[in-house]
């Protein structure tokens, strides 16, 4: 689980900017459709799937794919964070304000 | 738009572990990194703001959704004294009229979030996204919710054990829709306001020039 004010720790995984940008719309909306997602990136799908089962083969998101509407043959993917995701996304978000902060500091 | 870089499709833009660090000076590698951090952040902000619009186009259907459903509730409070006295002389128990009312709010209610969570393309959920409960307006608005929202039952209750009219089952039906139409309105405005939010400060993208 997820603490209030996770200890900064970088993460080199996630933070290539389509990834940093996908675990970031999942911690704020939780599960999200896959075009939604690609729409609001701006990338293609094939951009768009690459990084996702980068974020998936390290365990940081869960992709489920269920059935179309009104039954129809093809499958709806949705994408959400796992725990462990969203503790590696937001231990990076404090690593960045961190960064910023003691920059800021200086 | 596919805006899409190679850099991008690799993942290795800032930090990645084959694209080596900025050179040059620490202090200008240190600039680099908080630019990139700012850079990371601020797209993060971007990103959040575009997805929330879904939020803000799907508002009025949500609040008739919401509205179409609390009037129905109130509907079934002021058909709760009309059962108890059976005003309406029904030859089976009265009580089936109110269980009916409140299934299919209850189903309308599930319709509305299902086919909502499909407009937006974000799946149904209880709470809304962290950064609006931490939120002090939205918070407010929603303890008013929560307030106004015992007001039209009681009404409905009362008006309900005084008259049987037809009218008053409408009037209080409308209130109970309104009060609550209104304060999901007031909800989701406060929600797309803080979700559109930045939580860091724009880049200065002004060259200092030293001069002056």
């Amino acid at each position: 689980m997820a603490s209030d004010s996770p200890e900064p720790v970088f993460n080199e995984v996630i933070h290539a900017p389509v990834r940093l940008r996908i675990c970031g719309l999942l911690d704020t909306y939780g599960t999200v459709r896959f075009d939604v997602l690609r729409d609001t990136l701006g990338v293609s799908d094939a951009t768009c799937s690459k990084h996702l089962k980068t974020l998936a083969d390290h365990d940081y998101i869960r992709l489920d794919k269920k059935a179309g509407d009104g039954g129809k043959a093809y499958k709806v993917t949705w994408v959400r964070l796992t725990s462990e995701g969203k503790a590696a996304f937001q231990s990076h978000v404090a690593a960045l304000r961190q960064i910023v902060a003691g920059q800021a500091a200086g | 738009m596919q805006s899409d870089t190679a850099d991008e499709a690799h993942g290795s833009h800032w930090h990645g572990g084959d694209v080596p660090r900025a050179h040059g000076t620490p202090a200008a590698r240190d600039g680099h990194d908080m630019s990139e951090a700012l850079q990371a952040l601020a797209s993060l902000d971007t990103d959040r703001s575009k997805l929330a619009s879904s939020y803000d186009r799907t508002r009025p259907t949500t609040v008739i959704w919401v509205a179409m459903v609390y009037g129905l509730l109130t509907l079934t409070y002021w058909m709760i004294p009309q059962a108890y006295l059976n005003r309406f002389h029904l030859p089976w128990n009265p009580a089936w009229i109110v269980f009916a009312l409140l299934a299919v709010s209850v189903l309308l209610a599930c319709v509305a979030m299902t086919l909502t969570a499909h407009a937006q393309g974000i799946a149904v959920r209880w709470m809304p996204p962290a950064p609006v409960t931490a939120d002090r307006r939205y918070r407010i608005v929603l303890a008013a919710h929560f307030a106004v929202n015992f007001i039209p039952p009681i009404l409905a209750l009362v008006v309900g054990y005084v008259t049987d009219a037809w009218w008053s089952a409408l009037a209080v039906a409308a209130f109970g829709a309104a009060i609550n139409g209104l304060a999901t309105y007031w909800e989701l405005d406060a929600m797309v306001r803080t979700l559109k939010r930045r939580t860091i400060p724009q880049q200065d993208t002004e060259a200092p020039h030293g001069i002056g």
